[in-house]
């Protein structure tokens, strides 16, 4: 017997239960087209910066949700990325960014874009200077002073200088020469310092116009005997260097001096023979609230300061001892924490860019998302 | 540029997709363990120890090995793409790009001869990334805060021009380390 | 092992011409001539520079010299070579070479900023006439 189309369901729907199902409701015309992300963010948010290595001129942030592992969003961050800064009160996202006219080539220019952390959308930018540092990124390329007024930009080309951004007026008000310095560390509402190639620091306080006053200090470390890496994390009002072979330089240092503190190191005598060291492109992260340090540790020779590692070790700052050690899934070239009473530890390898998340007490592994970047960088997590 | 050696698709310890990570950099970790016991010779950095085995044995070539591999004597400290692979070679860039004129500068000794040579690393500037044959060495590195010591910054970035697209990495020969 | 890092020469490891290569032609160029608007050139104004004690001063404490991994000796040896070979002006009568003594007293005063002091120097600096 033959029945059409239509009666074949009726007659089908019958057979099933009697009633008629309803067709799914149409997406169109119903709700947002574009998903928008709480605000602030939660503490259990990580960016992850990407450089993209083979293609340098599509930059990328992503966005994960630690606690569920759900990849919330992303921003594309132009040419040479090294990372976005988050505004304290949640709301903006800074981004340093470089863009050439026809992409890879033609009039460069330089901005920091503003994201809108609800949306992600670039709700606004900032031209500064065009010579924004080209290099493997770091956390000190770009960061905010403590009371999020300056944005502060290293740049090179090759002289050495930091763009200032007042992020209340929205505009670039100064470019501040650091002749043999480089990079940015915060040390206060108005002021940073600058790492010098003979070891001192130069020390930067701004007025609310943005005009510094400068002076360097002495050698705080002797770059020559034994190195010290760009990436460096703070405590409080210490900044914590770690040397390539291991040894640890706390430096308290305000708007106008900068106070060693007695070096130590993260590994004991033996395990400097066995070839113990950290390694990483992000191999410090901390957790201030216990006062504690985490490393990427591996073992081999004194070229390989930069290789990824496959142990955490943390340690307590204020007694020097490593207080747990945490065996990582896979190699790590970044480690980051989040910044909360049960924080989690991230971890991702620059070329294998699948996010492996821990609980940073137990060292237990949660959970692990795949595809995050293509050459992942550093993590940045809300404070 | 630096990091990892972890692009490199032209080395003796390439990370080819399929092996394992681990195991290759276990053995590069040992392999500069053993290096460090070596007495090193007081060069300047970026200068590479002899291998064991001593110079080739058959005619003298002065200039030996295989310029488009990771393993060649002029890449002691180079980092990125070698341009000798993306229609270039270890003094000339390729079509199209131009040669950053500021760089950073190393020594590097060569087999073939005994000698010490200064390599300039120019970059080669103004188009995406070659993305064939990365090599990463790291003798002698520093940190950013010592530029002429560090292979971390884009060297495009003093290019004239202003492009600084990085392409692939040169290693020139400046001239005798004596 | 500190020689690893290879970044302090050994005392008198090579001649100032190579210290240049490794140490100042990577931004500077093979000639001192720089890139204009980022890296100075040094053909005329070392000269002019070295020619008053204001100027000398500059020099010593201009960061790629003062923050030099060249021991004090090999810096002034560099900057006399630098003097005698990558300018275009003739070094004046009366114009001593660098000292040891002279690049040790200054060195670890590294200047804050150059740009303005540099201009400010030139800008007063004449060219005195030529050794006979």
């Amino acid at each position: 017997m033959k029945t059409s189309a239509c009666g074949g369901a009726l007659l089908l729907s019958a057979l099933i239960g009697g009633t008629a199902v309803a067709d799914l409701a149409p997406d169109l015309g119903h709700g947002p087209m574009s998903a928008t992300l709480a605000v602030p963010a939660s503490k259990h948010w990580v960016w992850v910066n990407d450089f993209v290595f083979p293609h340098m001129a599509d930059g990328m942030a992503y966005l994960i949700d630690g606690d569920s592992g759900r990849y919330l969003g992303t921003l594309s961050t132009g040419y040479g990325f090294a990372r976005i800064n988050l505004a304290r009160d949640g709301k903006v996202i800074y981004s340093p960014e470089t863009y050439f006219a026809r992409g890879t080539r033609g009039k460069r220019t330089d901005v920091v874009t503003l994201y809108d952390a609800a949306t992600l959308e670039a709700s606004g930018e900032i031209a500064i200077p065009p010579k924004r540092s080209s290099n493997l990124p770091m956390m000190a390329n770009s960061v905010l002073t403590d009371d999020d007024r300056f944005l502060l930009i290293y740049n090179f080309n090759p002289a050495q200088s930091v763009s200032v951004v007042d992020t209340k007026l929205r505009k670039f008000v100064r470019e501040i020469e650091t002749p043999g310095c480089a990079l940015v560390y915060p040390t206060g509402p108005r002021s940073f310092f600058s790492v010098c190639g003979d070891g001192s620091l130069s020390l930067v306080a701004l007025d609310d116009k943005g005009t510094a006053h400068q002076n360097r200090t002495q050698p705080v470390f002797n770059l020559s005997a034994d190195p010290v890496t760009e990436k460096a994390v703070r405590i409080g009002k210490t900044w914590y260097f770690v040397s390539f072979a291991g040894r640890i330089y706390p430096l308290q240092v305000g708007p106008q001096q900068a106070l060693p503190g007695s070096p130590w190191w993260l590994t004991s005598e033996a395990e400097r023979k066995a070839g113990w060291r950290p390694g990483g492109l992000q191999q410090l992260a901390v957790n201030g609230a216990k006062s504690r340090l985490y490393a990427i540790m591996h073992r081999g020779g004194t070229e390989t300061h930069k290789d990824p590692g496959k142990d955490v070790w943390v340690f307590d700052v204020s007694t020097r001892q490593r207080v747990q050690q945490m065996p990582l899934k896979s190699l790590s070239s970044s480690i980051q924490l989040s910044n909360d009473a049960q924080p989690l530890l991230y971890s991702i390898l620059i070329d294998d860019p699948n996010l492996d998340i821990y609980d940073a007490a137990s060292g237990k592994l949660l959970r692990s998302v795949a595809h995050v970047g293509t050459s992942p960088t550093l993590m940045v997590t809300p404070e | 540029m630096k990091w990892l050696d972890v692009f490199s698709e032209n080395s003796a310890r390439a990370l080819a997709r399929g092996t394992s990570r681990r195991s290759v950099l276990a053995g590069l970790g040992s392999l500069l363990l053993g290096a460090t016991t070596i007495p090193l010779l007081p060069v300047a950095r970026g200068a590479e120890v002899p291998p064991a085995g001593g110079a080739p044995k058959t005619a003298p070539n002065t200039d030996p090995g295989d310029p488009s591999s990771c393993e060649y004597w002029r890449h002691c400290a180079i980092d990125g793409f070698l341009c000798g692979c993306c229609g270039g070679s270890q003094s000339m860039c390729p079509p199209g790009t131009d040669m950053s004129s500021v760089t950073w500068i190393g020594t590097c000794h060569n087999p073939g001869d005994g000698r010490d040579y200064v390599i300039s690393y120019n970059d080669c500037c103004g188009k995406s990334s070659c993305g064939r044959c990365f090599c990463n060495r790291n003798e002698g590195d520093s940190a950013l805060f010592q530029p002429g010591q560090s292979n971390d910054y884009n060297w495009c970035s003093g290019n004239a021009k202003a492009n600084i697209p990085y392409h692939c990495s040169t290693a020139r020969i400046v001239g005798t380390a004596k | 092992m500190a020689l690893s890092w290879g970044a302090s020469t050994a005392a008198g490891a090579y001649p100032p011409a190579v210290n240049y290569q490794l140490q100042c032609m990577g931004c500077h160029l093979a000639d001192g001539s720089g890139q204009p608007g980022r890296v100075p050139s040094m053909r005329r104004s070392l000269v002019l520079l070295s020619a008053t004690p204001e100027g000398r001063d500059f020099v010593i404490r201009v960061p790629g010299v003062a923050q030099s991994p060249l021991s004090s000796a090999d810096t002034a040896a560099l900057l006399n070579w630098m003097l005698k070979n990558l300018s275009d002006l003739q070094i004046p009568a009366g114009v001593a070479d660098y000292s040891t003594d002279e690049i040790q007293k200054l060195r670890s005063h590294p200047l804050v900023r150059v740009k303005s002091l540099r201009a400010r120097l030139l800008r007063t600096a004449t060219p005195k006439p030529p050794l006979p």
